[in-house]
């Protein structure tokens, strides 16, 4: 049996904003059509849509034949994708998969979210729903909140000082400056991030990411079809997905997600691949604690030291591992549940040398890190050029 | 002041234990029996919710944590205290319980 791989021939994203007018058909169609050209496709066997909360905020389900016959493809089997926060990364699994069983040749993988124009305590309602609404939600913990406690334990643990632990949101704020699509553009400062209002006790309004709007759709088929498309294919050399208990409070360490450990090893495996050959990397920073412990997590530093990296200078683009080279989740945006797709494009984007500002020198291998809920789902994909 | 006693869950087969109150062990499948815990613990973590979801507006900003309880399992819940005088490792009381949410107060 020949075992031909998957491909990423094609990504489209939209801007982040929190003022966009568009709806949520509109934002995936716009990301959609970007992908569509981009590819130079003309049919589409399978269409899948990561979402998390259309349902509660927009009133609308049913999202996969919503965006095929927004895009003239009625007729194709469509998948709406919900894993929290980690909707598109889950979503490229699926998509991945689909592909891989031979059965669906070419396939539109996307996600969208649409947040803006609902009050703080709606979004927070709705971003709670990714942990247990009965066991933990009735004490009025926010999602916030559940990473604002994980925070103080982890820098408690390890002395973290809060200082250090801004770093990475000052990296991505001075990274996004350079990406056209973020949704922030404004340099900050560590002073700045320690001076920003507290939102959940240690974890301050630029430890966040913010409330946006967006779309990304990446473009697959496999690697023996790919160059029919492109000069430029990107393997998606593995696809790993794990998942951990529901609830924060149920874990035995909540200063590490067992399940990020478990999709990266796996990951690393199935790619037969290290740490040290990741060229370039994106981490759920939703919040700036988890992106200390994505690095952790995924491998790249020893519990309780992944600020390190930061303060090394080594995290930066032009640095050994540079890191949400396009702004990460805290500066180019967080449409939660199509995060995971935003770094899937991006990632391609570097390996195509098509990053413009945004570019690293030369890099052949690249990881995402997408989390849902409270690390209840982690989806790891490493992306290499071929 | 004794701390009330906590309602919940065992499991009598792996000793899993729970203070919410599911039909099956998560660990084993077994049915667990309900009991009580001793309502003394300690707070793992905490925060301060300033920014509440619907329903909870009035009442911010209020304390949340984790709270490893002496003898029974790790919880989460409300500590009724101002916010500058909780720390981690303190020690709580178990109050109440009001639609779901457990409550504890410093001791």
């Amino acid at each position: 049996m020949s075992m031909s791989g998957v491909a990423v021939i094609g990504v489209g994203m939209t801007p982040i904003s929190s003022t966009s007018d568009k709806s949520l058909t509109e934002l995936f169609v716009q990301a959609a059509k970007e992908a569509i050209d981009n590819a130079g496709i003309d049919r589409v066997d399978a269409m899948y849509v990561g979402n998390m909360m259309s349902g509660f905020l927009q009133h609308q389900e049913h999202l996969g034949p919503l965006m095929a016959s927004a895009l003239g493809k009625e007729g194709v089997p469509t998948y709406k994708v919900e894993a929290a926060c980690a909707s598109g990364g889950v979503a490229m699994n699926v998509g991945m998969k689909a592909v891989l069983s031979g059965l669906d040749k070419i396939v539109v993988v996307g996600a969208v979210e649409k947040m803006s124009g609902y009050s703080t305590p709606e979004v927070t309602t709705g971003l709670m729903m990714a942990e247990d609404r009965l066991k933990v939600a009735t004490s009025g913990v926010t999602f916030v909140g559940l990473n604002a406690m994980i925070a103080r334990e982890y820098m408690h643990r390890f002395k973290v000082s809060h200082e250090i632990m801004a770093e990475l949101p000052v990296l991505c704020h001075e990274n996004a400056l350079d990406n056209p699509k973020a949704q922030f553009h404004k340099r900050i400062t560590v002073s700045d991030v320690l001076k920003s209002p507290l939102v959940a006790d240690p974890l301050r309004l630029y430890d966040c990411s913010g409330i946006g709007d967006g779309a990304a759709v990446v473009i697959l088929t496999s690697t023996e079809e790919a160059r029919k498309f492109t000069d430029t294919p990107v393997e998606v050399a593995a696809s790993s997905v794990a998942s951990d208990t529901l609830s924060l409070y149920q874990r035995k360490d909540i200063t590490m997600f067992e399940a990020s450990r478990k999709a990266a090893n796996e990951a690393y495996g199935r790619a037969k691949l290290t740490p040290a050959d990741i060229d370039v990397l994106e981490v759920h920073d939703a919040f700036s604690v988890l992106g200390l412990m994505a690095l952790e997590d995924l491998g790249f530093a020893q519990k309780g030291k992944g600020a390190q990296l930061l303060v090394n200078g080594e995290c930066n683009r032009d640095g050994r591992l540079p890191t949400n080279t396009f702004g990460g989740l805290k500066a180019r945006g967080h449409p939660v549940g199509a995060s995971g797709m935003y770094q899937i494009a991006e990632l391609t984007l570097q390996l195509t040398q098509h990053a413009a500002k945004c570019q690293v020198p030369n890099p052949s291998i690249g990881l995402a890190q997408s989390i849902g809920g409270i690390g209840s789902t982690v989806a790891v994909h490493i992306l290499r050029r071929i | 002041m004794n701390p009330v006693n906590l309602p919940g869950v065992v499991c009598p087969k792996c000793h899993w234990s729970d203070f919410f109150k599911v039909q099956t062990c998560p660990l084993c499948l077994t049915a667990v029996t309900s009991t009580s815990f001793p309502g003394r613990g300690r707070i793992v973590t905490y925060t301060v919710i300033r920014y509440p979801p619907s329903g909870f507006e009035r009442e911010a900003p209020y304390v949340v944590g984790i709270i490893d309880l002496d003898d029974g399992p790790t919880v989460i819940g409300r500590v009724k205290a101002e916010p500058e005088k909780v720390d981690i490792g303190l020690i709580v009381h178990f109050s109440r319980e009001t639609a779901g949410a457990l409550e504890f107060v410093l001791v």
